[in-house]
């Protein structure tokens, strides 16, 4: 065969196998609304920068006539590429091909390009868009699936890993996502859940459609299993994009310095915040006053809005933002403001991404559903996290510091390297109303007007407490600051400690409460 | 979340702010009342053990439920006479539905 003809058959080949599964499949695809895999990749990735692996793979399945079909790919697109200049590893399912079904030739490609990022120190995407297992496969399927959760666990606080749903992701499927470190959905187009609508009338007679039972906004809104929503998948390749501007390759690196970048606005108190503690603002305008360019990548907008978290940069290095939301619930800590934060610190501590927590809150969420939720265990997933975290920890007390939460929130027990407090800060074991109540419960009770002498004592409480100079006088305030001064604070104290170490026992690992 | 019409109360102080749908869709606090047996599955009732009046130990088995093919039978949690019965056989039961009170 002369080399013309090799090269012929070559395309052929490559053709054949390039062509997803088939014209009125990829239809269907794009009738859908969504992208063809190997169309994904290409907007995702750098121009032109996406290398493919594993084209000719081929399952070796012989059952149920499996051994007379040729399933371009094995259903799955492989490869390696860039965004934004660096590189990445990428797998994208093909739900053109049987359904993007996973056999085990489909699952030991995607393990393959796994090990390929660990090894390399890539950050690694899956894009979901698969019916399930290879039921025609059988066990090795399960071994496939298997085999994925083993390699997300392995990788987890090594290389970045996200999953992106743009289809159905069902079954043992959902686990490699919820493995993984960030979860992107669509609107109308992604769909996750363990037992589909079909077997929940069956068992449970209980209807519900796929939207309302596992679609993007349920999994951003109620369950908290996706950390960003998108209306397409453009918007959603954009965001995965601006996600990794923030991120290192690796553990053994920093993230990236970015030139650094005046906020757009100015930090101003007096119209960011109330002077009443009982009344709300908007964390997010505090962040913005601070950061590069006010720039804020928000994560989990819209599940546990109670807690907002996310990237930001200070003086173009990246910080991990975590900050109570007096504009949602008072900003109190709960079940699951609990779980996203702690979280958020741990991957933050391992990508080597310094914290800088926002405290105004006035405690834990009373509530027999909350007591019954295991307020009480997930609420230590907080306090395990910031005591874990040897990153940079500096924290600003900007209202209200009550009770545990104060506690929670970084304080200086939990290892925080600097805690400033602005000079409207109260940190007191309660709010002066509840702790006058019950400090001078008799005097109340015995006086001739309760009312006047309730308020006498709450007054009392407030100016004796109801400020930062009693923990600034035992320490556990590092200084109070003009709040004018915030941004330029945070780049000394991210200067100061950017050679931290802190050595700790050696263990295998912790036993976190979760 | 420019609605801040809602009032959390935490330590005798209200704070006025915004809320969750999830805080709105909490699930309340019902107590459980003993002797209440509440169907945990949709399904027919295919047999009744017991009428009103009939004296029950706990364990005993006062009626069955058919369910994804499977007859379960449900028994007495408590001792004690049966109070109301509010099913009959071969009527179909939703989740939730109370079948029957013992005291």
């Amino acid at each position: 065969m002369s080399i013309l003809n090799k090269l012929s058959e070559f395309f052929k080949r490559k053709d054949k196998v390039a062509a997803h599964g088939g014209e009125k499949a990829v239809q269907k695809q794009l009738a859908a609304g969504k992208l063809t895999a190997r169309d994904r990749i290409n907007y995702l990735l750098d121009d032109e920068s996406f290398y493919e692996t594993d084209l000719f793979v081929e399952h070796k399945s012989v059952d149920f006539g499996m051994e007379k079909k040729m399933l371009p790919a094995d259903g799955v697109i492989t490869g390696t590429g860039t965004i934004n200049g660096k590189p990445v590893a990428i797998y994208a399912q093909d739900f053109t091909v049987a359904g993007g079904s996973l056999g085990l030739a489909h699952a030991r490609k995607i393990t393959k390009i796994m090990d390929h990022a660990i090894r390399c120190g890539i950050p690694i995407i899956g894009i979901n868009d698969s019916g399930g297992a290879r039921i025609q496969e059988g066990v090795n399927s399960l071994a496939g699936y298997g085999e994925i959760f083993y390699r997300n666990t392995l990788s987890s606080g090594i290389i970045p890993q996200l999953s992106v749903i743009l289809g159905p992701c069902a079954g043992g499927a959902v686990y490699s996502p919820a493995l993984t470190d960030y979860v992107f959905v669509v609107d109308k187009i992604s769909n996750m859940f363990i037992t589909g609508p079909d077997v929940i009338k069956t068992v449970l007679g209980e209807e519900i459609s796929k939207e309302d039972l596992g679609g993007a906004r349920v999994h951003t809104e109620v369950t908290g299993n996706a950390h960003f929503f998108a209306d397409s998948e453009v918007e959603c390749f954009e965001q995965i994009k601006r996600l990794l501007s923030f991120l290192p390759q690796n553990n053994n690196e920093p993230p990236e310095l970015a030139s650094s970048r005046l906020p757009k606005t100015r930090l101003e108190i007096d119209r960011i915040i109330p002077n009443d503690p009982r009344k709300p603002y908007d964390i997010r305008d505090v962040i913005k006053a601070f950061a590069d360019d006010s720039d804020f990548l928000e994560i989990q907008e819209n599940w546990a809005a109670n807690i907002v978290i996310g990237f930001a940069r200070v003086d173009g290095k990246t910080v991990g933002i975590i900050g109570n939301q007096p504009a949602v619930l008072a900003g109190v800590l709960d079940v699951d403001s609990s779980d996203k934060a702690a979280r958020f610190i741990r991957f933050c501590d391992s990508f080597n991404i310094p914290l800088v927590t926002l405290v105004d809150l006035p405690g834990y969420l009373p509530g027999i559903d909350q007591e019954h939720a295991g307020v009480i265990r997930h609420g230590a997933k907080l306090l395990y996290s910031y005591s874990e975290a040897t990153v940079p920890k500096l924290t600003v007390i900007l209202r209200k510091a009550y009770g545990g939460g104060y506690i929670a929130m970084c304080s200086k027990h939990l290892g925080a390297d600097f805690v400033y407090a602005w000079p409207t800060a109260e940190i007191a074991v309660m709010g002066p109303e509840g702790a006058a109540n019950i400090i001078f419960k008799s005097e109340i009770a015995a006086s001739d007007d309760p009312e006047t002498t309730r308020k006498e004592k709450v007054k009392e409480y407030t100016d004796k407490f109801a400020n930062p100079y009693i923990a600034a006088a035992n320490g556990h305030v590092d200084a109070v600051i003009n709040p004018q001064d915030t941004r330029r604070t945070l780049i000394h104290a991210l200067k100061i400690t950017k050679n931290k170490s802190e050595a700790r026992p050696s263990k295998k690992h912790g036993v976190p409460p979760f | 979340m420019e609605n801040y019409n809602f009032k959390l109360r935490i330590d005798d102080t209200n704070y006025e702010t915004g809320v969750t749908r999830c805080y709105n869709r909490r699930k309340k606090y019902a107590p459980k009342v003993p002797g209440r047996i509440v169907a945990i599955i949709p399904g027919t009732i295919t047999s009744l053990a017991v009428q009103v009046g009939s004296s029950v130990s706990a364990g005993d088995t006062v009626l069955t439920l058919e369910a994804m093919k499977m007859n379960n039978k449900i028994k007495a949690p408590i001792n004690g006479v049966v109070k109301t019965v509010n099913v009959t056989v071969g009527q179909s039961v939703a989740k939730g539905d109370i079948l029957l009170e013992i005291r």
